[in-house]
């Protein structure tokens, strides 16, 4: 039981991290601060916005809202580790098709977003997928073409996203 | 591939990966060796005498490296002024604006204290410790009250409190009103919005090797911040370098120059050691400038067959605390005033235009600036002289809407709009939503019980901001106009473009380079894009006011022009063939017209060019060009059409459909706009129908956090649905036009038109005099008229 | 934005847990979710001393169902209850209910029980608890205890904290086969809290109404029942009027708060018309038996 530093020890996109760390810490701080993985961002630090979004042993979670501490023991991925042999992942190469960040700010807490989606609760529908990133502020893209992305991403109709 | 992807191809943006990937420069991802964090005390208080501050239990915290308050900031930093000259009889009466509170504490979240601290942890436990004594003086919190003959003063040394008073009158407006068929006179109320990007403010300022202040900031006007902070700290401006790396979105807040960049500066320079700040969204909301309230009065005398023959307009906004740099609280009502007759042919004009000082955080610029609150007012009025006339919404317009064919137009307000087609696309959006069939579809759903209603409106967007319309205004005196670009090719032919905007989310490493690849013949991948940083971009304002594209890339063309112009020389000199005679082709090398004989390739022009072999006489060594243009303010013309559901037992709204027409003139890459239009859009949905600051009797802010200042989500908004005409501007390089806040506008009217329409077979056609449009608002204004479901 | 320093332990077990909590020298609080705890950590509104983390005590995290209720571990996440084919052959309000419940990321962590024990006035699982009568119970170093929902959320001001105690299970009991049921909650965009949430059980026997049971949320300090309307139902003939009337009944119950979102006034209208409408899809809903 301490206040002062906890030793823990997390994977962070498969990589193995050993810290001691302060338990108020929060991971989103964590992530950026002590294991320099700086992709994702807070926007609201209220659980609100969604632009913290990480995956904790696959699940999308708040590192707004989760202790550094409590992730002792798991694996947490971040939008670092989307892309591998310098290829994007389909999510991200549709995102770029779709034309579905504009600033780029919220993007790594929705692409976290989408992958939960779309491994553990599939869409049927462009209102399923409007529901599943209810949790994720945008604030540029009007989230028309991030929608149109999941769409096709999900093996929809194609919205088309890139209008008339 | 030079010509596919040139102006108007939906070119995939260049700079996507990056933030794909997390691979980003904002300023919350950097770090430096020894980087300390600093905390905000804020004062608290709305309105409140500050007798004294103690810090020494804050500065003997752990971690804790320095407290710096007021007393100590305000001797190393002038405060911020805008001043202005030329502006005739206009009321205008700016503040000192000191960076922290300096005798009295005038909104809650004005700076009272910084704590600088090995972490953000540490620093906000050393902030609670700061002691702040005040004695409280009463706040003044609406305009109206600001106004008021008896109102306690916001700032003292200022005989009342006016920010600025601004009256224009042109044409027999009196003589209208008295003889008009009908006059619809009505008062409104916007709400205190803000633009809240996603990404909040963020600085980090330190020395680098040479000694040269470093100020790394979000901002979307590098340039201004580095003169700003010349000039407030007393340094040469050549030793200042201000970077604005990946910025999180802008709308607006981050044009303008900030007390915190300016105490991040001064602790930089008095610890010598890096300094961040992490601006919490608690202090965005509180601190961060808002935009858009403003109590508005506006009439339309109205002939017989609906014709507009005058308006009288007045604009009182509720500025806030300060003097912002280098927009001010007066933006908002001076840009609603000098744009009120939107589209339309209307003769006979009268405005009044206010902004007095109250003690909330201070109202400036956000995406719109001013045009959002007229079509709120304009369209408004509109439909509701065509319901007391009897006329279908679309016809009123028809009856008023200036044609292309009356471009160039000169207004009341003495603004010249340069081209546009208000009338065309008012058609074309028409036929977007099949207006009737939508009729159609609302008399049905009526006669199930379901109240559908369809709102227009009709707008035209100043863009760009030019001398034209900023010198009236004075604003030209403490911003810069022009934009310029330079554009250099390397010896194997790449391009690396540098501009002074800033691009953070418009994708202009994309669209500028489009416009590059059009002139010069070459991919978008040739070209490197440079911005953001003073060291290594000419001088420009930045982004804001739509005007990136006017300004910057008019620059960026006719810098890639002169570039090309010289290349051609150098070709011609090595084909041995006559100027006149060189071309680019297709895959952008430079050859005989009609493709006969040898062709060089980009690298090999810029490499006779750079090593001189050969060179003509005459000609300057290198292929490189800076150029800039200092444009006028071409016009946008659009029209929105909002189809919505309201549940009358609830007063619930709830978008249904919503389409644009939108006349941008040629459009670089059509995608790019789509998006701009699709994000704006929904910004403006979310003021009609969501967003609203609210401050308590006593000034605190009540909506200081995402969970009560309410943003859009997806599942409340519609696909988008869009069309376009493409009118080019006469007087901006290839006849391009600014568009990149024309989205938000609409929705001010057309939503709050399509809830009057809804309700209409309930209650008749009544105003919705206050945004936004809250369920408990509508359930009120149907009880106001009698009806009780 | 970030919390103030606290000591933080992880129990392996309930005992430690109980523990943990009973020795703390001063306000020593559960962590469950932490998705309404961490928010008010990070704007210093709570200031315990100690966190104890129950995330480690993977036991309780369970669904499981007796013959008349379903018995809910402090562990049970929102998740747990979505998409879930049990839940919706079962308790289908339940089902219906977490689709408006935050975002699926707060709903990955967030806890049942915690959303007890915060007892926000507006929140969905406080709402179904009462409805429901659900038992909760209630365990410390000191013992275990029953409480009924509508005691204890009643006596708690939001956040609601048992000091030293651990909410531990809740047992819901399942409506009667045939009964009908409906959910419906108003806000401002899908997820947030409700400004005024309802729902409502019905029995329909002999084509008259044998109970009903009205629940509403956002409308007192906590959610709660209206007995009074539910009494005024039972033998009564189900029909629009009957439920119109019903509603008519609920404002002049009520002594609800003005916030930014709502004037007391527009809740007590929203009350009665979220009452129409549970009543009248319940009726949908219920299978009528001895006609
Ligand atoms: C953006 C956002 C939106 C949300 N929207 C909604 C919504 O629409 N509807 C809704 O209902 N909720 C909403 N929530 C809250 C969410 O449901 C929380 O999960 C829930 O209120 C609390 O559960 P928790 O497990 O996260 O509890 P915690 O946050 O861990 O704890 C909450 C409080 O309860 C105490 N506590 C928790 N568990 C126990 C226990 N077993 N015994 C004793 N004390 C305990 C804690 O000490 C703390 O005081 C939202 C949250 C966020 C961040
Ligand atoms: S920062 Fe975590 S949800 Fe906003
Ligand atoms: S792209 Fe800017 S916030 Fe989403």
């Amino acid at each position: 039981m301490t206040t002062t530093e906890c030793e823990i020890s997390l994977t962070v996109n498969g990589e193995a991290v050993r810290e001691a760390v302060p338990p108020r810490l929060l991971l989103g701080d964590f992530l950026r601060e002590r294991a320099g993985i700086a992709g994702t961002h807070f926007g609201c630090e209220q659980g609100v916005c969604g632009t913290c979004t990480v995956l904790l042993d696959g699940e999308s979670i708040r590192s707004c809202l989760l202790f550094a501490v409590q992730a002792d023991g798991c694996e947490v991925a971040t939008v670092e580790s989307l892309a591998s042999d310098g290829q994007l992942h389909r999510l991200q190469t549709l995102f770029k098709k779709h034309h579905a960040l504009q600033c780029g700010y919220c993007t790594p807490g929705m692409l976290m977003t989408a992958l939960d989606l779309l491994a553990n609760r599939p869409p049927a529908s462009e209102a399923d997928i409007r529901d599943g990133i209810r949790g994720n502020l945008c604030r540029c893209t009007g989230y028309q073409n991030i929608v149109a992305a999941l769409m096709e991403a999900a093996g929809l109709e194609k919205a088309d996203g890139a209008g008339a | 591939m030079g010509i596919t992807q040139g102006m108007g191809a939906r070119v995939q943006r260049v700079e996507d990966e990056r933030y794909l990937t997390g691979r980003t420069h904002f300023i919350d991802a950097m770090a430096l060796p020894r980087m300390l964090t600093v905390a905000f005390v804020r004062g608290g208080e709305a309105h409140a005498r500050l007798l004294g501050i103690g810090v020494q239990t804050a500065a003997a915290c752990p971690g804790v490296s320095h407290v710096m308050t007021g007393e100590e900031a305000n001797a190393l930093c002038q405060p911020i002024r805008a001043d202005r000259t030329r502006l005739g009889r206009t009321h205008y009466a700016p503040t000192d604006y000191p960076v922290m509170a300096s005798g009295v504490i005038r909104h809650v979240g004005e700076i009272v204290a910084a704590v600088v601290a090995d972490d953000r942890y540490l620093a906000e436990d050393a902030a609670e410790q700061v002691r702040v004594d005040v004695e409280p003086l009463p706040p003044v919190l609406s305009v109206d009250q600001a106004l008021a003959p008896d109102a306690p003063l916001v700032h003292g040394t200022l005989g009342d409190n006016r920010h600025y008073h601004g009256r224009l009158e042109n044409g027999e407006v009196d003589a209208a009103f008295e003889s008009a068929h009908r006059v619809v006179r009505t008062q409104l109320r916007s709400n205190r919005h803000c633009a809240s990007p996603m990404e909040t403010r963020a600085v980090l300022a330190h020395l680098d090797a040479d000694g040269r202040l470093v100020v790394y900031t979000s901002s979307q006007m590098p340039h201004m911040v580095r003169t700003k902070l010349a000039d407030l700290l007393g340094l040469p401006e050549r030793n200042i370098r201000v970077v604005a790396p990946d910025v999180g979105g802008g709308f607006g807040l981050k044009c303008h120059v900030f007390p915190e960049e300016l105490i991040l500066a001064a602790l930089a320079l008095k610890l010598e050691r890096p300094v961040k700040w992490i601006e919490d969204r608690r202090e965005n909301y509180m601190a961060g400038f808002h935009a858009k309230e403003e109590c508005i009065e506006f009439a339309l005398a109205l002939g017989e067959d609906g014709t507009i023959e005058a308006i009288d307009a007045a604009f009182h906004a509720d500025g806030g605390a300060y003097t912002s740099f280098p927009f001010t609280p007066s933006s908002e009502p001076s840009m609603a005033a000098a744009t009120c007759t939107g589209p339309y042919r209307v003769r006979n004009l009268r405005t009044e235009a206010i902004a007095a000082y109250t003690n909330k955080s201070t109202l400036s610029v956000c995406r719109g600036v001013g045009l959002p609150i007229v079509n709120y007012a304009l369209e408004h009025s509109i439909d509701r002289a065509a319901a007391e006339l009897g006329l279908d919404p679309a016809e009123m317009r028809r009856r008023n809407l200036l044609r292309s064919e009356d471009f160039p137009y000169g207004t009341p307000n003495f603004t010249l709009y340069d081209s546009g087609s208000p009338l065309e696309s008012l058609e074309q959006a028409l036929e977007l939503m099949d207006y009737e069939n939508l009729r159609k579809e609302q008399a049905a759903a009526l006669a199930e019980g379901r109240h559908l209603g369809i709102g227009i409106a009709s707008m035209i967007e100043t863009t760009t901001y030019g001398q034209d319309v900023l010198a009236p205004f004075g604003k030209s005196d403490n911003v810069a106009l022009h934009e310029s670009a330079a554009l250099r090719v390397a010896p194997d032919g790449g391009i690396t473009l540098s501009v002074g905007t800033h691009s953070h989310g418009q994708g202009h490493a994309t669209t500028f380079a489009q416009l590059v690849a059009g002139v010069l013949g070459c991919d978008v991948g040739d070209i490197r894009f440079v911005q953001g940083d003073t060291d290594t971009t000419p001088y420009g304002s930045g982004t804001w006011g739509s005007r990136s594209a006017v300004a910057g890339g008019g620059a960026v063309l006719k810098a890639a022009r002169q570039v090309r112009d010289k290349a051609m020389q150098v070709a011609a000199h090595l084909l041995q063939i006559p100027v006149a005679e060189v071309e680019i082709t297709n895959d952008g090398r430079f050859a005989r017209k009609g493709g006969e004989g040898p062709s060089l390739e980009r690298g090999e022009v810029a490499r006779a060019a750079l090593y001189e072999t050969n060179l003509p006489l005459g000609l300057d060594a290198g292929l490189e060009a800076t150029a800039s243009v200092s444009p006028r303010s071409p016009y946008t013309t659009a029209t929105h059409i909002a189809f919505v559901q309201v549940d009358p037992a609830t007063g619930k709204v709830d978008v249904l459909r919503y389409g644009v027409s939108e006349d941008c003139g040629p459009m670089i890459n059509p995608t790019v706009v789509e998006g701009q239009i699709a994000g704006g859009v929904v910004q403006g949905i979310g003021s009609a129908l969501l967003e609203h600051h609210i401050y308590d009797d006593q000034g605190q802010l009540a909506t200081a956090s995402m969970m009560d200042y309410r943003l859009p989500t997806a599942p409340l908004v519609p696909r988008i649905e869009m069309a376009h005409l493409e009118t080019p501007s006469p007087h901006s390089e290839d006849g391009l036009k600014g568009m990149g806040e024309g989205g938000a506008v609409g929705p001010m009217g057309a939503v709050p038109n399509a809830v009057s329409d809804a309700l209409k077979p309930l209650i008749g056609w009544q105003p919705i005099s206050e945004l936004p449009i809250t369920p408990e608002r509508v359930h009120d204004l149907l009880r106001r008229h009698g009806w009780r479901g | 934005m970030k919390p103030p320093p606290f000591e933080y332990c992880r129990p392996d077990s309930i005992d430690e847990a109980l523990e943990a909590l009973a020795d703390a020298s001063e306000d020593a609080r559960v962590l469950a979710g932490g998705q309404s705890l961490v928010p008010l950590l990070n704007v210093r509104q709570v200031r315990p001393a100690r966190l104890v983390d129950i995330n480690a005590l993977v036991a309780e995290r369970y669904l499981t169902y007796t013959d008349d209720a379903l018995a809910i571990g402090c562990l049970a996440r929102h998740v747990d209850f979505e998409d879930n084919p049990e839940i919706n052959a079962r308790l289908p309000i339940l089902g219906e209910a977490v689709k408006e419940l935050a975002s699926p990321a707060v709903r990955n962590r967030g806890t049942f029980c915690g959303s007890l024990c915060h007892n926000d006035p507006a929140a969905e699982w406080p709402l179904m608890a009462v409805l429901l009568d659900a038992r909760l119970h209630v365990q410390s170093a000191s013992g275990v205890r029953q409480e009924t929902a509508g005691g204890w959320l009643a006596d708690r001001h939001s956040p609601a904290v048992a000091p030293r105690e651990l909410l531990r299970r809740v047992e819901i009991g399942v409506p009667p086969p045939g009964a009908g049921w409906s959910f419906t909650e108003f806000n401002r965009r899908p997820g947030d809290v409700a400004i005024v949430s309802a729902a409502a059980l019905l029995t329909i026997e002999g084509g008259r109404v044998a109970s009903a049971r009205l629940a509403l949320g956002g409308v007192d300090r906590s959610a709660r029942r209206l007995h009074q309307v539910e009494r005024l139902l039972e033998g009564e003939t189900p029909s629009e009027a009957l439920w119109s009337a019903a509603a008519g009944e609920v404002p002049a119950l009520l002594e609800p708060p003005t916030d930014l979102q709502a004037t007391a006034g527009f809740r007590r209208h929203l009350a009665a018309q979220l009452t129409r409408r549970v009543f009248a899809e319940a009726e949908a809903r219920a299978t009528r038996k001895g006609t």
